[in-house]
């Protein structure tokens, strides 16, 4: 009897309980509302009624984490607001609740106008398009063209693409675009020594370095208690392996005949999947990959702290000297060392890191509860590289020191969430020499990995149409089924010649429509990008 | 009065049962104590088992160095309690009426009530009505939609049924009315049910975290577990953007830290029930009235 | 024991006498009314007040459109919910687990606030009592990274165990032998101390005159459980019962979500999780609406159903 739920919950509201109970972790399940925005009255700042004295009120939708109100970061931003405005200006800030009630509680501000915030961070796409319908977003071409200057610097062309409407406006600004690569093969540089391996370069290389690391104890305790790989249960973890073999099992793959097709059908998948079950088999393969690790970042930095697996396929931003992983492995293994190499080489010699598609994954909405040319000269003087430094982390001398290019801060990060350096994270977040974090070295190694994700970057489409209805009727029961067929396969549940009736389940669930949808935005995406270039030209190169 | 060999045997091994069981049951919360005292980079070693992994308080500072923390506290406190208050009662007074067979549309009120336990019109309704009764950033909204459930109603019925007749048809004759009868002969013999169903709305309000997220959009109108669950928000991303997974990264907060702050939230309530339980002997007065 | 029994089910003071005037009855049951109205108006106005908000089950909806706005989809979601490909390994996998858990801890509190209660010393039974109930303030979240790290095949300590005793380590969450044994055992831990509470309660209220009868007639403790214990209690432990098929197709969706994986789906994938991962990139309302209006109504007819019968069977039931 799951009385106990009901205990807790029917002493709350019976709303909470049955969205909290059956839509899991709330959030899901909701209902009507009487035409939102109906009552709308006064919006926090009416445009046009700007005089030079008049604060300006800008109220900010900001993402959860231990975020301060009325903090030191609010209002050194608001002197700088003030002085590239020429006017007062209070921001308010609007503090969002963590991931798995975020886009409750946004769509519940945005329904209505007098809780809508005139900046709106979100990272849903779905609930943008019903903004862009019902008129709740601004275009923001003309103001950024008269303030956004900054801001249309600092995005390449192809990312402003993904954020642009075919309707040759743009009601979106990327929030945050990741590096072109973030992540890297690492390996245990002191294990490789120990055992006298050479750094590996090929597959087959890898493959024997990493039952090294699991069979000849590298850590010289005479257990057989280390495991050549480890990770979460994201394929990104597995990425030495497929994409040796150039695939992606997540997305659509360009075809030599031009066509495309979904990246978990490719025959070389097979290939792979027999590899890793014969590492699983052996022990080489961390176990807990398959499990523990499945939601859990801490969990998986747990298992790099602890220094008992030979290699991973993760952040590049461990190897900042300050990142809170590295420094717990370097206190548990002191003589211990993480390299990252270069990706590894399948057969064919190719070999590429996992590209970021340069998307932003979240982004800025310009709500009509603001006026837009204000809102953006806001968004446009926290992406100057100096007001984002002084936001993001404080004021040199007072907050860190620079010494030959590395970042040191001389607060506790207690402190700093006190000062509310996190507070505008995610706001036109800068990832190039502004964001003073990363060393020198890290800094070469991200753009060493431009390049060395371009080959995956030139075979995988991504797809900037929203409106994908085929790929969100189907695509959950088609992942199901790859996810308990391939994990199937890696721990020896299933046989591997499972992988040759694949294509047939994947039709079964829908896999025809998806392709059929998938070719056509694929073509239409082609055309999009055409009229694109030509808005560009017209419309912002000569405003950059 | 003596025991007999069979008792003495039973009352040892019903000892040694709950010894055991308390061990086997409290090692969850020890975990958690010793987990939130070591030293957060050492933790990772997996050695975590009896004792912590160095010692460190720094936790504990970093919760308590949250600003928001007090304000969570406080708003917490005063829905917890108000909540309580008002539920428990309202409850106890909309099951008396219903417990009474002679009460004319008894059974429709039940199957009214029951009604809402199963459906209910769902989150966005409910934040417009709320919305609409201007209560936002109120704590009227933090404690009056959660204060009545089904569940809780159902369950006092059933207790007071269980209550002899002799005594309401015994007040009656001395003439009390119904609400004589309630306050002063029934409510005073219902302390356990009364402490029980309390506790439920009182460990179910301090638990609360939703209805911040419905009904504050001050961060000063954040209830303690809201504000917990901000702190210790895994703040990496995975998203899946049209089946594009993205992946970013911030810095996250160290495995103690959550601890830390589950501790400290829910002492406080952990430290409710040991208080209400000399309310569940009192019920031994039925009979004496009885009798 | 005829006597016990007619005590424990106590039937009304002044059973409803027929052809009485309605308003008289009203009349004198005007305090009563009294008592009914607060509670009674809360109900009304946040239960019954947002209610209209179920219809979006048969839209496609909308938020920023609203209820008028949005469009009506008549049963689609609910036969997209039925036609998806699993659906019937989805609705058997809520309906398993669930019953187990229902099982589980029907008879398990009951039995542990039995013990409980013969507990002589009271500082003791106190003592016990309040650190039973601790695992149910340790939120899922955590609770299932315990589980995790205990559980796991590689350094966990129940596997450690098994391997220091010669065994072989059994990877007890990713192996589709286990996981809903694990579902269970770890659910009733987390809950059961909890679920005493209310049987506690109930326990304070018999009379004790009636284990005193019994010691009389020489009964032993377990009679004096079974036969006097247990029937003075029953009232509850049945309007207890009713009430938790409210939940017959709800299997712990926060406990399986956090636990499960590719290599369990087969067993593990309930009603719920399918409705998150389809939902959750989507916002989609409508979708989650029907499913739980879907759970709703079986919960709602089973309950009618039990309740019927156990009334027809001479008991109390909800009303």
């Amino acid at each position: 009897m799951k009385k106990t739920k009901w205990l807790a919950g029917a002493s709350l509201a019976a709303v909470m309980l049955t969205t909290a109970c059956s839509g899991g972790g709330g959030g899901k399940e909701a209902s009507g509302t009487k035409g939102a925005g109906g009552e709308a009255s006064q919006s926090s700042d009416a445009p046009g009624s700007a005089e030079a004295k008049t604060p300006y009120k800008i109220s900010m939708a900001l993402m959860a984490g231990s975020k301060t109100p009325n903090s030191w970061a609010e209002k050194t931003l608001e002197e700088e607001l003030t002085k590239t405005m020429g006017r007062p200006v209070d921001v308010q800030p609007v503090f969002l609740p963590d991931w798995s009630e975020l886009n409750t509680k946004i769509n519940l501000l945005m329904s209505a106008k007098d809780t809508r915030p005139g900046i709106l961070w979100t990272g849903d796409t779905k609930e943008y398009t019903k903004w862009v319908d019902a008129g709740i977003a601004q275009d923001l071409t003309a103001a950024l063209q008269k303030n956004g200057k900054e801001i249309l610097d600092y995005y390449s062309k192809d990312t402003l693409f993904y954020h642009w409407d075919k309707s040759g406006k743009i009601f979106r600004i990327p929030g945050d675009v990741p590096e072109a690569s973030y992540m890297t093969t690492i390996l245990r540089k002191d294990w490789l020594d120990k055992l006298g391996l050479p750094v590996p370069t090929t597959l087959d290389e890898y493959v024997n370095v990493l039952k090294a690391f699991a069979n000849g104890d590298p850590d010289g305790n005479g257990k057989k208690d280390t495991y050549g790989l480890s990770g979460d249960n994201y394929y990104r973890s597995l990425a030495p392996f497929f994409y040796a073999y150039g695939v992606d099992v997540e997305n659509f793959m360009r075809q030599p005949d031009g066509s495309i097709k979904f990246g978990a059908l490719d025959p070389n998948v097979k290939t792979v999947l027999a590899l890793l079950q014969g590492l699983y088999k052996e022990g080489v393969i961390d176990p807990r990959m398959t499990t523990s690790a499945n939601n859990d970042d801490t969990k998986v930095n747990d298992i790099y702290a602890s220094g008992k697996v030979g290699s991973f396929y993760r952040w590049v931003d461990y190897f900042n000297p300050g990142n809170s992983v590295a420094m717990s492995f370097k206190k548990l293994n002191p003589a211990g060392e993480y390299i990252s190499v270069d990706p590894i080489k399948g057969p064919d010699g190719f070999s590429s890191d996992m590209p970021d598609p340069r998307i932003g994954w979240c982004y800025l909405i310009v709500t009509d509860a603001t006026d837009a040319d204000s809102a953006v000269q806001v968004l446009n003087t926290m992406a100057t590289p100096d007001v984002f430094k002084l936001i993001t982390f404080g004021r040199e001398g007072e907050h860190y020191n620079m010494k030959d290019g590395i970042f040191t801060p001389t607060i506790q990060p207690e402190e700093g969430s006190k000062l509310g350096l996190g507070n505008f994270g995610w706001y036109v977040q800068r990832k190039d020499a502004a964001n003073i974090k990363n060393t020198p070295e890290v800094t070469k190694m991200f753009e060493q990995k431009i390049a060395s994700s371009q080959p995956m970057r030139d075979k995988i489409v991504y797809f900037k149409a929203i409106d994908r209805p085929e790929w969100d009727k189907y695509s959950e029961d088609i992942k199901k089924a790859r996810e308990e067929l391939f994990w199937g396969i890696i721990t020896g549940k299933t046989s591997v010649d499972a992988f040759d009736g694949f294509a047939k389940t994947y039709d079964k669930l829908g896999g025809k429509q998806i392709d059929e949808e998938a070719a056509k935005l694929y073509a239409t995406q082609q055309q999009e990008y055409e009229q694109y270039d030509k808005w560009y030209e017209a419309n912002i190169t000569p405003y950059k | 009065m003596g025991l007999t060999r069979g008792e003495k045997v039973f009352n040892a091994a019903n000892i040694a049962f709950f010894v055991v069981l308390m061990l086997v049951m409290i090692y969850p919360f020890w975990y958690m104590i010793m987990g939130s005292l070591s030293e957060s980079d050492r933790t990772a070693a997996g050695g975590l088992f009896l004792v912590p992994q160095g010692f460190s308080l720094s936790a504990y500072k970093a919760v308590f160095q949250n600003v928001s923390i007090l304000s969570g506290f406080k708003v917490t406190v005063i829905t917890t309690v108000c909540g309580t208050a008002i539920g428990t009662f309202f409850s106890a007074t909309t099951a008396y009426a219903i417990s009474r067979r002679r009460l004319r549309g008894g059974t429709f009120f039940s199957m009214l009530i029951l009604f809402t336990m199963l459906f209910s019109g769902g989150m966005i309704p409910t934040y417009l009505l709320v919305k609409s009764l201007h209560m936002i950033d109120t704590y009227w909204a933090l404690i009056l939609p959660g204060s009545i459930g089904a569940w809780n109603i159902f369950v006092m019925v059933g207790f007071f049924r269980n209550l002899p007749d002799e005594l309401e048809e015994a007040a009656k004759i001395d003439g009390a009315n119904d609400l004589v009868v309630f306050f002063s002969v029934v409510l005073p013999l219902s302390k356990p049910v009364l402490a029980t169903v309390g506790l439920f709305i009182a460990v179910g309000y301090w638990n609360d975290f939703f209805s911040s997220v419905l009904y504050a959009t001050e961060k000063n109108m954040w209830q303690l577990q809201m504000v917990l669950k901000d702190l210790i928000s895994n703040t990496s991303a995975a998203i899946s953007q049209a089946g594009i997974s993205v992946a970013v990264q911030q810095d996250i907060n160290p495995f103690t830290m959550k601890l830390a702050s589950i501790l400290v939230s829910s002492l406080p309530i952990l430290a409710v029930y040991p208080f209400l339980q000399k309310h569940f002997v009192k019920g031994a007065m039925i009979g004496s009235v009885k009798g | 024991m005829a006597d016990i029994k007619a005590a424990a089910r106590s039937t009304g003071p002044s059973p409803r006498t027929a052809g009485r005037s309605l308003m008289k009855d009203l009349v004198r049951d005007r305090y009563l009314y009294l008592l009914l109205l607060p509670g009674l108006l809360l109900v009304l106005l946040f239960k019954y007040g947002p209610m209209y908000g179920v219809v979006i089950a048969f839209q496609d909806y909308n938020i920023y459109k609203g209820i008028h706005g949005s469009q009506w989809v008549g049963f689609a979601q609910f036969e997209r919910l039925f036609r998806s490909p699993d659906f019937y390994e989805i609705l058997g996998n809520t309906v398993i687990i669930s019953l187990y858990k229902l099982s589980a801890s029907f008879v398990i509190p009951i039995v542990l606030a039995l013990l409980l209660n013969e507990l002589r010393s009271v500082v003791f039974r106190r003592f016990a009592q309040s650190v039973v109930y601790l695992p149910h303030f340790i939120s899922w979240v955590i609770f299932s990274g315990i589980i995790i790290t205990f559980l796991n095949p590689v350094d966990g300590m129940v596997n450690t165990v098994i391997q220091s005793l010669g065994g072989k380590p059994i990877d007890f969450l990713g192996d589709v032998r286990y996981f809903r044994s694990m579902l269970v055992v770890t659910d009733i831990y987390k809950e059961v101390g909890w679920g005493t509470i209310i049987y506690l309660a109930a326990i304070a209220g018999v009379n004790p005159d009636l284990y005193e009868a019994a010691r009389i007639d020489g009964a032993s403790k377990l009679r004096q459980m079974w036969h006097v214990t247990l029937p003075a209690i029953r009232p509850v432990i049945v309007i207890l019962v009713i009430l938790s098929l409210a939940n017959v197709l709800e299997a712990g969706f926060q406990q399986i979500f956090l636990l499960y994986n590719a290599l369990v789906y087969d067993v593990a994938d309930i009603i719920d999780t399918y409705v998150y991962r389809v939902g959750i990139y989507q916002a989609n309302y409508s979708f989650a609406t029907a499913a739980g209006l879907f759970k709703s109504a079986v919960a709602m007819t089973l309950i009618l159903t039990v309740n019927t019968i156990v009334k027809k069977s001479g008991q109390q039931g909800l009303w």
